[in-house]
């Protein structure tokens, strides 16, 4: 018979995020979000809803943007997790979408911008060629307050296109 | 927005997700891709006792055609559907053609967004049952079969009888849906698909398929298909104003008419999101543009 | 060449963007504070059971009430309980606090609170308050539900409006809207096991004055709280107020002596942060046969909720109104009476443009429809009602100071191309299908005021002024430290650019200090559009005041007259001369050997400015671009054009990411976001799914040109402009939709113009109905 998992234990989970291991004790209910959160201390994940609307939580599982909020960690355990602190090189060197996001203004309070990082690079690494009307509609996946939009889509359109070039 | 607690397993196998469901009835739930069943969780509007992930299962995630039905496994997710490839029994992989071919990305674009695609589920949508998504239409008005596995015991469900409310299928506790058999419509049929929402990815308020077959000879209507979800408890069809289209010639006119008897032949509830005057405009629209588009198809 | 004026990169982004900014909630290591909510809008306390703190321990250990004043007539004023006492007068309303040890399991024992209240009838949106059968919101203070109301009629205004050669009347109606930042509201508390002292970390606009009013109701010196706004997700003035939930933190942290924090989740932030903006306002209207705006009497109607909000008070939304709904036309006869109702539902604090855009929606519509009444076009009709001459007083006694009305209107519509726009229109009618449409919005926003204006308000506490600390140590950076609370704005960069120009430095040699209590002088914050103007006033002042002082050690140091010295490229040189010395050396001197200094000169390199301006009027033109489904009611945004006038910009990049928020905010207020309440006072707005705020989709790229006007009303030549994209955005949206179908003769007067809305008009017009009273048959499950 399969095991269980009961519900008021925290069982061992281990989580392979940005390349690191981490050994973590979860409850089941404890989402990938909160795990990143408050066990690993990988803060740049936010929160804005919690129920897979506003997509600050976005992180990269396999190479692929999804919601950290609508996955618990027990589920995470065989998966290559991505989030916003594996982004710049470890020397410190930004990747070129934070550098993108920079130089065009893309980010205000920045409490949207690590959804909108990962949500990028996931587009950029799977689909480099995208067009611009799919490129909208991809990151209308996202929610941002404070920009009006255009100058997020401006950043990431210059990316591609440099990986054009 | 914390769920409250569960107990947890993660079968590898059918034969162990049976014997969870078998064990746990009542107080379990099927996890697929959590996109709609997890929001609920963090509300904590869904409370159950035992999670089953099925993530872990392998053999539900294919997609073939067998006499002229397409069968799609349960955990196969959205983004599949965008650009979908059916495996030959010869083991290669290729695109899935014909008019459900093309049907089915344009519903796929509908659904969600790009995060919820690569994560949700096709059968976690359709035993979800939420009335306005786009897959539970589609099943209803192409009579989708939908195949459940319980220990022991294998059954196929039609689409009619399958969504029974809001939420709630003939899915017994017990029960797994594995895959939804789909007919691929032969070049004879014409679809269409169209939908209207608040925002870019929102649930539709009202969306409609349509589905005619035409005699090859004459160019008539032979067969009508019309669904629409968002106006009751379940997607629903539309006999009268189907009935009103077989024998006749596609056109703008004959459209508009079959349009405004589908508009008369619901009997929606108002909401948040739509009252029931509006609901019906709603109908009207996305039946008239549906079948205006599955014309449009056939060039 | 200055960085006054440049589009540099921001000083605040790199953090960001490295997911290493630091949110309330990113602080950890505390208990988790969960409040219980009232879970009817209008019920009697009988008894709460289970492991929670009430209003009970609140009060043995002697905790005050929220007290939020104006100092005026016809206001009613109130003590407000930090958890609900004896009654609760809204869904959502704080009745009793938990602490867990995570967030799930302070959700856990929530859930075993039990609240036993027995419900009483509820007075929900405004119709239903103002009924003069209407259960009473405050029944032991109050005899009706109106808590505020404001009046004032000029001299002539029955004699103008009789005379006017036409009378538009003209109903407009606001929906109630939520500011939504993203990052939802939030505090952190830590005591220290000795001495006592308090650590605040909370998501807020206004360090300073929340430490006051917390310090007020706790009974404690200002001393020992120290109130830290760390990095804050964007507020747009609903984290300005007071938020009961912080005080109980700070309480509850002195009371058990552990650290905790309360993180409020996106369902509590719909239901139970501040609303805004449910308004109706009646107009009447006189015009000449010219088509000018003679007289204007107006009825305004603001929903305030269940409570007001501190310091500003639930005044704030109805007499803005009532100050400002002249506009920027050269309007003489005025009269106005608004009032602010209490209702069963969430209190309501100032949103972005607070009662702006409704107003601006007013007063555009009224314009559009006058145009039509009198055919004339309403570019025209705009054009011979704006002001021109500067400085202008309104009817209610503002002075509007030098501007652009008709210039800036005058390039927006040149910029579009109208022409080209109604062949297009004309060619879409003919053929059915999507409408399109054009609206234009003239409008002028009042920033930048100082303690003159507030002080006319006769709140309880009288906000203004802005002061700052600047000072350069050994090396040569310099820290400015200033009350304002910037949180996303780009302050930082802004003001250091103004101090690099004067200092002679570049920006990245100014470090800028904000938002903790401990840290920098005393100010009011960030709201109203004001920091630009007032801290950047103030740190002009301040920079110069330094410059001086570097101007006077170099030349002592170089020999030279002091007026002789220029400051430049981190050097202090002798004017036309090649002698200098560098900065860093001047600021080592002035630190490291003062034997150097003249007897009597203050060692160290410091000084401190204030700035409190009289205010002044930024203005704008926004012209929107829309297709609407006749069949459908679904509005599409196809463009929107901008052109601006705020005076001088610091960094236009910075001001131009405002303008393209507040749009897009605006357009979200006029298409899409609406709170409802059902009418027992259930809210049916508390997801993401419900309150909809725009995705990329619905938003149009937003082009935007500058006009600069040099005004004397501000120190820096800077006007504020932090609100206007969101002032002028809805009453564009609605021009245009209205006509896009207004040769169905379809008339629209309600925000948000959702696709029901929309389509419940084409309907109400096709069967021949008045125009104005076309929604009320749709909206059978909810009511506002």
């Amino acid at each position: 018979m399969t095991e269980i998992s009961a519900a008021d234990a925290a069982v061992p989970v281990v989580l392979r995020v940005n390349g690191d291991e981490y050994r973590i004790a979860a409850e089941p209910r404890r989402t990938l979000a909160d795990a990143l959160r408050e066990d690993c201390g990988l803060t740049g994940t936010h929160l804005g809803c919690e129920h897979g609307v506003c997509g600050a939580c976005t992180v990269l599982v396999d190479g692929e943007p999804v919601r950290s909020c609508l996955m618990f960690a027990v589920q995470s355990q065989d998966v290559e997790i991505r989030t916003v602190e594996g982004l710049a090189a470890a020397d410190g060197t930004l990747h070129p979408l934070q550098e993108a996001f920079w130089r065009h203004h893309g980010l205000q309070c920045g409490f949207c911008t690590p959804g909108f990082l990962m949500l990028s690079a996931g587009i950029l690494e799977t689909s480099p060629d995208i067009g611009d009307e799919e490129l909208r509609e991809a990151l209308s996946s996202n929610l941002c307050r404070c920009t009006g939009y255009q100058t997020i889509v401006d950043s990431v359109r210059s990316v591609l296109d440099a990986g054009e070039a | 927005m914390k769920p409250a607690r569960f107990a947890y397993t993660a079968p590898d196998t059918v034969e162990g997700t049976l014997d969870a469901l078998d064990r746990f009835g009542d107080e379990a739930k099927v996890l697929s891709g959590g996109q709609s069943l997890v929001p609920m969780m963090n509300f904590r509007l869904a409370r159950p006792e035992v999670i089953v992930d099925i993530g872990r299962v392998s053999g539900l995630d294919g997609m073939s055609v067998s006499n002229g039905t397409l069968t799609v496994g349960a955990r196969v997710v959205h983004s599949r559907l965008e650009a979908p490839t059916v495996s030959t029994p010869d083991g290669r992989s290729e695109s899935l053609g014909g008019v459900l071919g093309s049907l089915l990305p344009v519903v796929a674009r509908f659904v969600g967004h790009l995060p919820i695609r690569v994560r949700g589920t096709f059968g976690g949508s359709i035993a979800h049952a939420d009335p306005a998504a786009e897959w539970c239409i589609l099943a209803r008005t192409l009579d989708a079969e939908m195949v459940a596995l319980r220990q022991g015991g294998e059954r196929t469900i039609p689409a009619a009888d399958f969504f029974e409310t809001v939420f709630t299928t003939a899915l017994a506790a017990e029960e797994l849906l594995v895959a939804v058999r789909l007919p691929i419509l032969g070049e004879d049929w014409r679809a269409g698909f169209c939908e209207f929402s608040r925002r870019a990815g929102d649930f539709a308020v009202v969306a409609a398929m349509t589905a005619v077959r035409l005699e090859p000879a004459t160019g008539a209507i032979a067969e009508a298909r019309i669904g629409v979800g968002g106006v009751a408890g379940v997607p629903v069809r539309l006999p009268a104003a189907e009935a009103m289209l077989v024998g006749e010639t596609p056109g703008a006119g004959l459209h508009a008419a079959a349009a405004e008897a589908a508009a008369g032949e619901v009997d929606p509830v108002g909401d948040l999101h739509g009252s029931a005057a509006y609901r019906r405009d709603l109908v009207r629209a996305m039946v008239a543009r549906s079948l205006a588009q599955g014309a449009g198809a056939s060039g | 060449m200055g960085w006054v004026g440049r589009s540099i990169r921001r000083v605040e982004d790199p953090t960001l963007l490295c997911g290493a900014g630091m949110f309330v909630g990113d602080i950890g290591g505390a208990a988790a504070v969960r409040f219980v909510r009232s879970p009817v809008a209008s019920g009697r306390i009988r008894a709460v059971r289970g492991p929670a703190y009430t209003i009970a321990d609140l009060d043995a250990d002697g905790v005050g009430n929220i007290e939020a004043v104006l100092h005026r007539p016809d206001y009613v004023r109130l003590a407000q309980p930090l958890l609900a006492r004896e009654r609760v007068r809204y869904v959502g309303e704080p009745v009793a606090v938990v602490v867990g040890a995570t967030a799930a399991e302070a959700e856990d024992l929530a859930e075993q609170v039990e609240l036993d209240i027995e419900s009483l009838p509820a007075a929900v949106g405004l119709e239903a308050a103002l009924d003069p059968d209407a259960p009473l919101v405050h029944p032991d203070e109050a005899e009706s539900n109106v808590m505020v109301a404001g009046e004032m009629a000029t001299p002539e205004l029955a004699g103008a409006l009789e005379r006017a050669h036409v009378i538009v009347e003209l109903e407009i109606l606001s929906g109630r809207q939520a500011a939504l930042p993203l990052e939802a509201r939030g505090s952190h508390a830590v005591t220290e096991r000795f001495g006592g002292r308090t650590t605040l970390h909370a998501s807020i606009q206004a360090p300073h004055m929340i430490r006051t009013v917390i310090c007020d109701l706790l009974g404690m010196p200002e001393a020992d709280l120290r109130v830290v706004a760390p990095d804050v997700g964007g507020a747009f003035g609903q984290k300005l107020p007071l938020a009961r939930e912080d005080a109980v933190v700070v309480w509850l942290s002195r009371r058990l002596g552990r650290p905790v924090a309360w993180i409020e989740d996106r369902s509590e932030n719909l239901m139970a942060s501040w609303h805004s903006r449910e308004q109706r306002y009646r107009l009447r209207a006189g015009f000449n046969a010219a088509a000018h705006l003679e007289a204007l009497e107006a009825d305004v109607v603001a929903n305030v909720g269940a409570w007001p909000c501190y310091p500003i008070t639930w005044g704030v939304e109805p007499l803005m109104a009532l100050a400002e709904l002249p506009g920027p036309y050269t309007l003489e006869h005025y009269g106005v009476r608004s009032r602010g109702v209490a209702s069963h539902t969430c209190p309501m604090s100032p949103y972005r443009g607070v009662s702006r855009p409704v107003i601006t929606l007013a007063l555009e519509r009224l314009m559009d429809i006058a145009a039509a009444r009198l055919g004339v076009d309403p570019v025209e009709i705009r054009r011979r009602n704006l002001q021109s001459d500067f400085p202008h007083i309104s009817p209610t006694g503002l002075r509007h100071d030098e501007g652009t009305y008709r210039e800036a209107m005058e390039l927006a519509v040149s910029h579009v191309d109208m022409g080209a726009f109604r062949a297009r229109q004309d060619a879409a009618r003919a053929a059915g299908g999507p409408q399109p449409g054009i609206g234009i919005c003239t409008f002028s926003e009042r920033t930048g005021y100082g303690t003159p204006a507030f002080a006319a308000r006769a709140m309880g506490v009288t906000p203004g002024f802005e002061n700052v600390e600047l000072s350069m140590d050994p090396s040569g950076y310099v820290t400015l430290r200033i009350g304002a609370s910037p949180h996303g704005q780009g302050l930082e960069t802004a003001l250091s650019q103004i101090v690099a120009d004067e200092v002679g430095t570049d920006p990245g040699r100014v470090r800028v200090v904000a938002s903790d209590t401990d840290r920098t002088p005393y100010g009011w914050g960030s709201f109203a559009s004001r920091a630009m103007v007032l801290a950047g006033g103030a740190t002009y002042l301040a920079a110069q005041k330094l410059a001086t002082q570097l101007g006077s050690l170099a030349a002592e140091v170089l020999e030279a007259a002091a007026d002789d010295i220029v400051l430049a490229d981190g050097r202090a040189t002798v004017a036309g001369t090649s002698v200098g010395v560098d900065i860093a050396e001047l600021a080592r001197i002035a630190h490291h050997h003062t034997q150097r200094l003249p007897t009597g000169t203050m060692p160290g390199l410091s000084e401190q400015a204030g700035y409190d301006p009289a205010g002044t009027f930024s203005n704008a033109c926004h012209v929107a671009e829309v297709d609407v489904d006749p069949d459908t009611g679904g509005v599409s945004m196809r463009r929107f054009v901008v052109v601006e006038d705020a005076g001088r910009l610091i960094n236009p990049m910075i001001a131009d990411g405002q303008i393209r928020g507040g749009v897009a905010q605006g357009i979200a207020n006029a298409l899409l976001e609406e709170v409802v309440y059902d009418e027992d006072g259930n809210i049916l707005t508390t997801s993401l799914m419900d309150y909809l705020p725009p995705t990329i989709a619905e938003i149009p790229n937003i082009e935007i040109l500058h006009l600069e006007t040099a005004s004397d009303a501000t120190i820096t030549g800077a006007k504020g402009l932090g609100e206007g994209g969101t002032i002028g955005a809805p009453a564009a949206v609605l021009n245009a939709v209205n006509d896009a179908l207004a040769h169905l003769g379809v008339e629209l007067n309600e925000m948000p113009a959702t696709p029901e809305r929309v389509r419940a008009a084409v309907r109400a017009a096709a069967c021949g109905d008045s125009p104005g009273d076309t929604d009320r048959s749709t909206q059978e499950a909810a009511v506002r």
